[in-house]
């Protein structure tokens, strides 16, 4: 399956088009800014859009070695080549393959686990929410031992709570099923 | 301007509060230097829910030198495990590392995290030194500039990304721009992309945007990736105090070499959209290029630690002066600190020449005594800290996001910020999936509501005029130049390299 070109400058166009015709009907003093900046933005994305796919349709280029990369800068600089001794494990001067499936399945892992977080609060309160999420994620994500995971996870949960509640005397949400059950039993 | 100088420093001094700050932010500041993969960027975004209730010169001292000694501590892997926290100490590892494997970890921490104080002192000196030059040419700016300003500090800010990637930083600073734009617009009451949603109304949380831009995208990609960065056997890590004292001692021998690196990083930080690892690789070629013995180099030689060393320290006083007084941050870590700024009350312009030069000096004692207890501190616990590096990543992602999350709650305690986070954290993760630069949005929504007051007052002042005023001219002459070198960037190189194999 080919995947979609430029997907994020696509993601820009769509936005900025929606809000300029969005915009457009403000009134004029109202529509102005979002005018001024909407419209240059969407030629730059039919910009950006033209060169992503000419870049999609030319060669890869000769040499993206990030490694040979920092070594033709310092020759640059310096006017004089310098050999580096970099070690294999060394992350700045390595590229990692970032579309593999078992990095999309790891992705969208995580974005759950996020998602599951936002939704938890929503539902049912921070109180709640935060310690289920920490020691799970702990657990099946980070690979924390059932041990650690509930002990730092706990500790977590009651640090945030004890901060925001009671030193920052923040009032944190409830959580809407939680109000609901609550306010069922109070009948 | 001396009264000032000295009162800001006393004032600074005999409060306990100040220095107590001060120490917090030196502590976190480290810790999160040497952390893997939490960014400068990162904790000061993590930061701001926190400084939401200071005061102003506390709030903005205390995240000032939380950012300033961030890069004291980011060398440590970099020499010890040839694996650089960032890209600022990329340069450092090329001659850091070979010094660890030769047995001298010591003398190269030692060297390094002199040279950063050394740095970031001389980096405050220098922008000190400039405040009287440039006073005149800051003063020339009127509120009506702002406008031009804005979008000049996007086109500067784009180009942090990579001069090749310079559309997407304007349409990225742009879709910021265009996020200021939510809520009831100040001249006909209209709520702009609000509709019925009430918490619109006020505009979008700068908070929210931030941590989603910044916090979550980050946090997802450690999560996705896993893992500590430290894969190297702690062996390497050994070494002695006498090590670690004849490294300090390396920096006074090298003074000259100190003394240039460091303006010439000061110099680096203050133009916008050279990038945050420029000043580094700059100093680094400066030590190679002016050395006797340059084949020495690459293979551990100590200048080959102290010149990108101080230059990246310094980068910071100098990346001060146009976030401060032109509000055009210089760096990426420094577009954050002036969202952070902004939500502080802190208005970064002329104003701050006239105004608030107490906060101006403040700020730079505080990098000066920020940079003092880095160093004191990084060479007595050194042996300590670097063992954060060996912390599995994905065991501090949830408590990060936990925070992040209850930071976007916190800063209006209303529950419809989770989903705008929700969604803006999906876009920050798409630009930071597709390589796409994040800093310019920072800009574009701090600097957007501003912008838009100025571009209505200047217009209703001069109308269609306010273009051809002498100094606009310049500003958007600026803005066609550096738009015009990004197209012409753009397109050179690949044909060039693109037509070679075909010519061959």
């Amino acid at each position: 399956m080919k995947s979609i070109p430029a997907p994020m400058t696509l993601t820009m166009l769509v936005i900025f088009t929606v809000m300029v015709g969005v915009a457009s009907t403000y009134p004029a003093e109202a529509r102005f800014m979002p005018f001024i900046v909407g419209i240059p933005a969407i030629a730059l994305c039919l910009l950006q859009l033209a060169l992503d796919l000419y870049r999609r349709s030319a060669p890869a280029a000769a040499d993206d070695d990030p490694l040979k990369q920092a070594e033709d800068q310092v020759a640059r600089i310096a006017g004089r080549r310098v050999q580096f001794e970099m070690p294999s494990e060394n992350a700045m001067f390595t590229a990692g393959a970032q579309d593999g499936p078992e990095h999309v399945r790891r992705e969208i892992i995580v974005w759950g686990y996020f998602l599951g977080l936002i939704a938890g609060i929503l539902l049912l309160g921070f109180r709640i929410a935060i310690p289920i999420f920490l020691v799970t994620f702990l657990r099946f994500q980070a690979g924390a031992s059932w041990r650690n995971a509930l002990l730092y996870g706990g500790l977590g949960a009651l640090t945030m709570y004890l901060l925001f509640e009671k030193v920052l005397r923040v009032s944190l949400h409830p959580g809407f099923l939680v109000d609901l059950v609550l306010g069922r039993l109070a009948f | 301007m001396i009264e000032i100088m000295f009162s800001s420093l006393t004032a600074m001094l005999t409060s306990p509060h100040m220095m107590g700050l001060m120490l917090l932010a030196v502590a976190i500041g480290l810790v999160v230097g040497v952390t893997p993969g939490i960014g400068g960027r990162l904790s000061i975004a993590l930061a701001i829910p926190f400084v939401f209730g200071m005061e102003m010169i506390p709030g903005a001292v205390f995240l000032l030198t939380m950012h300033a000694v961030n890069g004291t501590s980011g060398q440590i892997s970099s020499i010890m495990f040839g694996v650089p926290g960032d890209g600022d100490d990329a340069a450092t590892t090329i001659d850091g590392y070979p010094m660890a494997k030769k047995g001298e970890a010591g003398r190269a921490l030692g060297a390094s995290v002199t040279a950063s104080g050394v740095g970031g002192i001389i980096g405050a000196v220098v922008f000190a030194v400039m405040i009287p030059v440039l006073e005149p040419v800051v003063m020339a700016f009127s509120p009506a500039e702002f406008f031009l300003l804005a979008l000049l500090g996007i086109t500067f800010i784009a180009f942090l990304a990579g001069r090749e990637q310079i559309f997407k930083g304007l349409i990225v600073g742009l879709f910021g721009m265009m996020l200021a734009t939510v809520g009831m617009d100040p001249y006909t009451g209209t709520p702009r992309f609000a509709g019925d949603f009430l918490f619109l109304w006020d505009g979008l949380s700068l908070i929210t945007a931030v941590l989603a831009l910044f916090a979550i995208p980050e946090m997802i990609a450690l999560a996705v990736k896993g893992g500590s960065i430290s894969t190297v056997s702690l062996d390497t890590a050994k070494y002695s105090y006498r090590q670690l004292f004849e490294g300090v001692m390396e920096v006074p021998r090298h003074w000259w070499l100190a003394l240039r690196t460091s303006i010439i990083g000061a110099i680096v930080g203050m133009i916008p959209g050279l990038g945050s690892s420029a000043a580094a690789w700059f100093c680094y070629g400066h030590a190679v290029q002016t050395s006797k013995t340059p084949e020495r180099f690459g293979h551990g030689a100590v200048e080959g630690v102290i010149a990108p060393e101080t230059g990246s320290n310094a980068r910071e006083g100098g990346a001060l002066l146009p976030t401060l007084f032109f509000g055009i941050p210089a760096s990426s870590g420094m577009a954050v600190l002036m969202g952070a700024f902004l939500i502080l009350g802190i208005q970064p312009g002329p104003t701050m020449l006239t105004e608030r030069l107490d906060l101006v000096w403040t700020l730079i004692w505080a990098l000066v005594i920020g940079n003092l207890i880095a160093v004191t501190f990084l060479l007595f616990i050194m042996r300590w800290v670097a063992l954060l590096t060996f912390v599995n990543g994905a065991l501090l992602v949830p408590f990060i996001m936990v925070m992040a999350v209850v930071g976007s709650y916190v800063s209006e305690g209303q529950w419809q910020n989770l989903v705008v986070l929700v969604v803006l954290s999906a876009i920050g993760y798409g630009l930071l999936r597709f390589n796409w630069p994040r800093a310019p949005f920072v800009i574009g929504i701090v600097l957007g509501k501003i912008a838009e007051e100025s571009l209505h007052k200047a217009l209703e002042l001069w109308g269609l005029r306010f273009f051809t005023r002498p100094l606009s001219l310049v500003l958007i002459g600026l803005i066609v130049l550096t738009i015009a070198y990004a197209v012409y960037r753009n397109l050179r190189p690949r044909t060039a390299k693109t037509q070679q194999p075909v010519a061959s």
